[in-house]
């Protein structure tokens, strides 16, 4: 391979080849793309390559260590995982825009200084907002309009930061950072926690990700908050106010994947309350915690990838994902239903599927580190899931309804593409040790005891009780039609509401002007008409003697001030 | 569903969903978990457990930890769901 081209623009240049190849040709190379990323990145050397000079700043564009290594993995993986379940679409738009999105993630992972990291960052922002736009409907359209407000928002905060840090320390080199007070650092935590979908800043996730394709999903949920999650790892490792901040997206989304009706929308709060997870782990800060949110990033863009096919399937055959309209998919779909079942286990953290290898990892982190309040909170985001995502998708989706309209099964690409998730999220629970070696850092850790097994599935077999006894009992909140309050209500309807009462403050303000304004005029033709009018002073004829005395006064006014300022 | 107000209705449930609450599979399904909880909560007493912790080493915490747990999450959703859950088209009106 050529030394030292990023992986990321093999991709990103691809991209842009994409539309001016004939249909044919252009499924293979969205296939071919991430595959000869990925054997370039696994041919490149650890270290530090692509250091340029622009404008006397030292850039390096391309860094590689255990910790790039591993998420650039995944996102190549999920791309070409992406690319096969987007194979029935003949979309140039969705297909130029998933490459270019997969390679600025890719590249910003990479990237060793800030600068490069802002470049790419807004690549992300930019590019996959096509994939929300392409659902070509209107509330599609205005969920990619609110996402790209977002996003371009957390990279203008990212380069002010960027821009102070370089002019208080004279570097640019993407490492630790701390938030010692500097504002530049406050400025880039924040950047990193709009993409991290820290709590309050979050609703982009659930708003925008449910309005794109099916594909578009896949390929959001695989790369933007996991590089904030790679960001926040690289620059504020150990950060304690992390910790609260990763809690609270574990708990608050237990409520609102437990209401939501549209389940690509419950899917994205289980997405952020898979991200909380990750973010206690950077947060912790210890060796094995950053394994653990490297390990649960790895898993999480795996397993929720796999749910939202599995969810864009039923999307792509019944025309909805919305869980009061569906049911009883099982006899229709079995091998989605198969598959979702897997990613649902996996997000459970049941043994021997994904989660369990990966969500253990932080929770002993949490436990190691005497951490008790975070491990108790953990403990009980994680035995919650079961209910909220990991029972409620698969079960209201495709059992229990005896009779239901028959549906075709989904097509052979998106199964394969599910198929091959499904494998990869119990591979890396079944060879865990494969899987660890992988993580930034080397660890000792025995996955499989009588406890850590027994432990978890005591967990899930009171949660799964919990759930079917609710169910019995009509207290489970059954899926029904409605939109959930959030804090996007802040700006469509609060902000609807503030810019309402502001147009009505100046509508009432301008039409203030106006009268005063009006008044004057009135005032001033008023005035006119007195003076020059037939009666006024100036406009009736003079007697000869008035215009002599007049003349008299003019002459010797200028007489005076002609002595005056003359003298 | 929802009344007049736009606001969902606790009993309007679509038909669709319905089935989940009255088919008798549910009771099998609850009856088949309460003996594999039974089995684990008596498998628990021979676990050695190995965290700093005290809570982890009481008989069957992690079981009823969850199943309270998820109680307390299904209370707090329904006193939630009123406030939160509005009309479908409640950003369109």
């Amino acid at each position: 391979m050529i030394a030292n081209l990023s992986p990321a623009l093999i991709l990103i240049i691809g991209a842009f080849v994409v539309p001016f190849l004939p249909r044919v040709a252009r499924s293979p190379l969205m296939l071919a793309l991430p595959v000869l990323a990925m054997l370039q990145l696994w041919d490149l050397p650890f270290g530090a390559h692509g250091q340029m000079e622009l404008m006397g700043l030292e850039l390096t564009t391309l860094r590689l260590d255990k910790l790039s290594f591993v998420f650039a993995t995944i996102f190549l993986i999920a791309a070409f995982l992406g690319a096969i379940y987007a194979l029935h679409e003949d979309d140039v738009v969705q297909q130029v825009s998933a490459l270019a999105y997969a390679g600025s993630a890719i590249g910003a992972v990479l990237a060793g200084d800030l600068l490069t990291l802002f470049l790419y960052w807004e690549g992300t922002a930019i590019f996959s907002v096509f994939l929300i736009w392409a659902s070509r409907t209107e509330s599609s359209y205005h969920a990619g309009m609110r996402y790209i407000i977002i996003q371009v928002g957390s990279g203008v905060l990212l380069l002010a930061g960027v821009l102070l840090h370089y002019n208080a320390s004279g570097s640019l080199e993407f490492n630790l950072l701390n938030l010692d007070g500097s504002l530049s650092h406050w400025l880039i935590f924040v950047a990193f926690g709009i993409k991290c979908a820290f709590p309050l800043l979050h609703n982009w996730v659930a708003d925008a990700y449910p309005e794109a394709t099916p594909g578009g999903t896949v390929f959001l949920s695989a790369f933007t908050t996991k590089l904030a999650v790679y960001s926040l790892a690289r620059g504020f490792a150990g950060t304690e106010l992390l910790i609260p901040i990763g809690l609270a997206m574990a708990v608050f989304t237990i409520v609102y994947a437990l209401l939501e009706n549209d389940f690509r929308r419950v899917i994205a709060y289980a997405l952020i309350n898979q991200l909380g997870f990750m973010v206690v782990g950077v947060g912790i800060g210890t060796e094995m915690a950053l394994n653990g949110a490297a390990a649960h990033a790895f898993a999480g863009i795996l397993y929720k990838g796999l749910l939202f096919m599995a969810m864009g399937a039923v999307l792509y055959r019944t025309g909805t994902a919305k869980g009061s309209d569906l049911g009883g998919l099982a006899a229709s779909m079995p091998w989605t239903a198969t598959f979702c079942l897997v990613g649902a286990a996996s997000i459970s953290a049941f043994p021997l599927f994904a989660g369990f290898a990966s969500k253990s990892l932080v929770l002993s982190a949490a436990l190691k580190g005497e951490y008790f309040w975070t491990w108790i909170v953990l403990l009980a985001s994680s035995a919650s899931v079961i209910v909220h995502t990991g029972l409620r998708i698969p079960y209201f989706t495709f059992f229990g309804r005896k009779a239901g309209k028959r549906h075709d099964e989904a097509p052979g690409n998106m199964l394969v593409a599910m198929g091959l998730a499904a494998v990869c999220c119990v591979l890396i629970a079944v060879f865990p040790a494969q899987f660890y070696a992988l993580l930034p850092y080397s660890v000792e850790y025995d996955l499989y005891t009588l406890e850590h097994v027994a432990t978890q599935l005591q967990m899930l077999a009171f949660g799964a009780l919990m759930f079917f006894v609710a169910l019995r009992m009509g207290y489970y909140p059954l899926p029904v039609r409605g939109r959930l309050l959030d804090t996007d209500w802040f700006y469509r309807r609060f902000g609807a509401y503030v810019a309402a009462v502001f147009a009505a403050v100046v509508r009432w303000a301008w039409s203030g002007v106006e009268y005063a304004w009006r008044w004057c005029l009135i005032m001033l033709e008023r005035w006119v008409h007195r003076h020059y009018g037939p009666d006024g002073a100036m406009g009736r004829s003079w007697a000869t003697g008035q215009m002599a005395f007049w003349a008299t006064v003019m002459i010797g006014a200028y007489a005076l001030i002609g002595y005056y300022y003359l003298r | 569903m929802t009344g007049d107000d736009g606001t969902p209705q606790r009993n309007d449930a679509p038909e669709v969903a319905q089935w989940a609450v009255h088919s008798q599979g549910t009771s099998r399904i609850v009856i088949a978990l309460l003996a594999v909880c039974a089995i684990l909560l008596v498998a628990d007493y021979w676990i050695h457990k190995h965290g700093p912790f005290a809570i982890e080493y009481w008989w069957g915490f992690y079981g009823i930890f969850a199943f309270v747990l998820c109680a307390i999450a299904l209370a707090i959703v329904w006193l939630l769901r009123a406030f939160l859950l509005r009309g479908e088209d409640f950003y369109d009106r």
